[in-house]
């Protein structure tokens, strides 16, 4: 179990105080989210966790074991971190990318081998054709991908994840998405993963942290936030993105669409309509699955209808 | 190009071995340049302050020229490679450094802030990808120090640590074209192919790398080591300036003290640089006898209020008093003949009009039409003085430069020019210096400047270096000139060869 007790962040050549008086609990196993607009503290509380940040006062432990008391790298090595600008080492490949913290653990290179293509395989890399490639020959999907599994190949017992979809594009985003609640679910690890999106703190988080300007608004479980925002911040946070977003589910449910019979989907019912409309730039159509399993085909022509119906 | 092709044909094995010594000093200096920089780039890229001043020391050391850089290492260090090692690698050190520490501080932050959230060690993220992603930085930063190195290296030439220079600094002084271009073409050459070379390694392993980074620097260690081991034991180090004459001088000496004392061997270190190189030399006691001008060493060497005499044997036994009393330094007996200037007709001319001293010149002053150097011209010691003490006003003159002069009085485009006594163009065209009756040049006797602890230690070498006082005539000094500047024979065969024939080396 991760602990923040009475934990204040405060940096040196700004006024304000970037955490103020955090107290939190990440149970272990569990699929934590901290969501919260910028500047409401979210990844520097995330980066405190493997002390990429120092926090100015207050205590933060692991199993009760205040973090300052490990030594650091150590520490560090039993963790996994993705970063949102994925930070693959360009004059690596990818399996030397992947196995950079096993080798530091000093693991057999046999081991390394087999945790690497295991790891790519179930992320659905096949191993042979990527393990001995390079970074820039991956898209950004992919690379995000080996960048999760950079994280989890040293079996550690917490993932640290600073919003590492929000510079992906809609299709790699929801792919992803499903990819880290299959691995969370497989793997037994504490998943803790910074977002400023709300539809995807709820599609993730078994836990949710609402953060606002450095103070915990609400925190809960994905349901106790949905059904009973704390306060009215939560609610407008999730009811705005929710307004903003439209979403698929409408132009499904206006049944203006055929539906097919395909089992590879761009995007779910859960998408929003903006993430359809980037995809229909370079398409004439996207297959988007429903919540019932039923995979319908959107087309320009259904984009129009329905932002035409919604115009009036 | 076919002066370049006889220079190649007869001292091809000179050249090899500049070539060698050429990069010998070059890559001994940019190894230790880079021993010395990167591993400070690696401590320093995480201070920047003190990264910065680093920097700004090595960009003050750059501005340093380098010919003051080797004077001001000449009585700290001595001579030969050590101090051109030493003043490269201070050149060396700032493109290496600075291009190793910009290539590790430019890094994508993002990929520091992934290796220290890993728990990557210090040198596990140096090896990993600092290093690697700065490799490119660091190689050009090698390149630019190597070409500057193989450049600059040119001038190890002027304190006795041989290379291309050599070649270079002795076409200048020369006015040997071929020279000149044998030099700076190899040297350029050289520098191409080494830049080549750092770029084909940059494409190695950096586990490759190491390997041959060792593998020069034991190699060179070895080498090193072998030489301090098996150098003998006693010796007496000669020097010259540039030019065949020093080094037929210095040869000379070399096997007359060989002579009369077989268990001591004597190292020449001919074409040496510039007149206070040798001096400081001499006075740090890097080299132990060198031949110098008596007119030079009351000009520049030491402090006399006095002007120059014109009289040899009163500027000789002044230049030696005062040599003595302000430096302890001996200088021996001079030879015959004078270095200095003269006016210089053709020999048919000279007949046709019996010309045999500058005073005949007054009969035919109106016919005479003269090429002089501009500072001849010009310098009261030249034209200007010389037209007063003879009263001599020449029908025509007109100033062109040193190296023409003589080219201009061989096809007859003027009829008389100002010269050196022993220079060996006067024999190759055919020349004759006219005497200078009324003694107006200041004398330039040629004498062995010795250091006082070498005649200390060996007494027996001032009865040596005195056998040659009073010997060597100016023709005798301009044909043997002649022989190695022209026909490039072997100064110490040119040497050794006079030495026999006037009885003062027995073989």
């Amino acid at each position: 179990m991760i602990e923040f007790k009475n934990v204040y962040k405060k940096y040196e050549n700004n006024d304000n105080t970037a955490i103020n008086d955090l107290n939190l609990q990440i149970k272990d196993g569990d699929f934590f989210v901290l969501v919260g607009p910028s500047g409401s503290g979210k990844t520097t509380t995330l980066k405190m966790i493997n002390r990429l940040i120092k926090q100015t006062s207050g205590d933060i432990t692991i199993d009760g074991k205040n973090i300052d008391d490990f030594d650091i790298q150590e520490m560090r090595l039993q963790m996994g971190y993705v970063l949102q600008n994925i930070a693959l080492f360009p004059n690596m490949t990818i399996e030397d990318n992947i196995t950079i913290q096993p080798e530091s653990l000093k693991w057999s290179k046999e081991k390394r081998h087999k945790v690497a293509w295991d790891l790519l395989d179930k992320v659905g890399l096949k191993p042979e054709d990527y393990a001995k490639r390079y970074p820039r020959e991956l898209s950004g999907g992919e690379q995000q991908r080996v960048g999760i599994v950079r994280a989890l190949a040293a079996d550690p017992k917490v993932v640290l994840m600073d919003e590492p979809f929000s510079a992906l594009d809609p299709i790699s985003r929801n792919q992803l998405q499903e990819l880290v609640l299959k691995l969370h679910s497989e793997m037994k690890m504490t998943f803790i993963f910074v977002t400023h999106d709300m539809n995807e703190a709820v599609r993730l988080g078994n836990t949710i942290a609402v953060m606002r300007l450095g103070h915990l608004e609400q925190i809960g479980t994905r349901d106790e936030i949905v059904h009973n925002p704390k306060n009215n911040f939560v609610n407008g946070f999730f009811k705005n993105q929710q307004n903003d977003d439209k979403k698929l589910k409408l132009i499904i449910d206006s049944q203006d669409c055929q539906e097919v019979d395909e089992q590879d989907t761009d995007l779910s019912e859960e998408d929003n309509v903006s993430d359809l409309a980037s995809l229909l730039k370079t398409r004439s159509f996207a297959l988007v699955k429903s919540a019932d399993g039923r995979v319908w085909k959107l087309t320009t022509q259904s984009l129009l209808n329905y932002l035409a119906r919604d115009g009036e | 190009m076919s002066g370049i092709v006889h220079v190649f044909k007869t001292q091809g094995n000179d050249i090899l071995n500049a070539i060698g010594q050429h990069i010998s000093i070059s890559l001994i200096s940019l190894l230790i340049a880079a021993v010395i920089a990167i591993p400070l780039a690696i401590i320093l890229m995480n201070h920047k302050k003190t990264a910065e001043f680093i920097l700004n020391v090595t960009s003050v050391l750059q501005t340093i020229p380098s010919l003051a850089l080797l004077g001001i290492l000449i009585p700290l260090v001595g001579i030969g490679t050590v101090p051109s090692v030493i003043a490269l690698v201070v050149y060396a050190v700032m493109p290496i450094f600075q291009n190793t520490y910009s290539g590790l501080t430019t890094i994508d932050p993002n990929l520091e802030e992934a290796a220290e959230a890993f728990g990557l060690s210090r040198s596990k993220k140096l090896l990993k990808f600092e290093i690697p992603l700065a490799m490119p930085m660091i190689i050009s930063g090698l390149r630019i120090a190597m070409v500057m190195i193989i450049g600059t290296a040119t001038l190890a030439a002027l304190i006795g640590a041989g290379g291309l220079g050599t070649y270079i600094l002795l076409g200048i002084e020369t006015n040997n074209n071929s020279l000149l271009i044998i030099g700076a073409v190899l040297s350029a050459i050289l520098a191409l192919i080494f830049s080549g070379i750092i770029r084909g390694i940059s494409k190695l392993s950096l586990k490759k790398i190491g390997v041959i980074f060792a593998a020069l620097v034991i190699l060179i260690g070895g080498v090193a080591g072998y030489r301090v081991i098996v150098k003998p034991q006693t010796t007496i180090t000669i020097a010259g300036k540039m030019g065949s004459e020093p080094e037929i001088l210095i040869n000379m000496y070399k096997d007359l003290i060989e002579q009369d004392n077989p268990n001591i061997k004597v190292t020449t270190k001919a074409n040496f640089g510039g007149t206070s190189f040798l001096y400081k030399a001499l006075k740090s006691g890097s080299i132990d006898i060198y031949p110098e001008f008596t007119g030079t060493v009351l000009e520049s060497l030491v402090k006399t209020k006095k002007g120059a005499s014109h009289d040899p044997a009163a500027t000789y036994q002044l230049a030696k008093k005062l040599l003595k009393s302000q430096e302890n330094l001996e200088y021996l007996k001079p030879m015959k003949y004078e270095n200095g200037y003269a006016l210089v007709v053709k020999k048919s001319f000279a007949k046709k009009y019996n010309l045999k001293t500058v005073s005949d010149l007054i009969a035919i002053e109106g016919k005479i039409n003269a090429g002089f150097d501009p500072d001849f011209y010009q310098l009261s010691d030249g034209y200007p003085g010389i037209s007063k003490a003879y009263h001599l006003k020449f029908g025509n003159t007109q100033t062109m430069e040193s190296s023409i002069r003589y080219k201009a009085i061989a096809n007859d485009k003027v009829n008389l020019v100002d010269g050196y006594t022993t220079d060996p163009q006067i024999q190759e065209y055919d020349l004759v210096a006219l005497k200078d009756d009324k003694e107006f040049f200041p004398p330039y006797q040629g004498a062995p400047l010795v250091s006082e602890e070498l005649l200390t230690k060996y007494p027996g070498i001032r009865k040596t270096l005195n056998k040659l006082a009073g010997k060597i005539s100016e023709t005798d000094m301009q044909k043997m000139n002649y022989r190695v500047s022209v026909k490039h024979e072997k100064a110490a065969k040119v040497a050794r060869e006079y030495l026999v024939e006037h009885g003062l080396l027995n073989r």
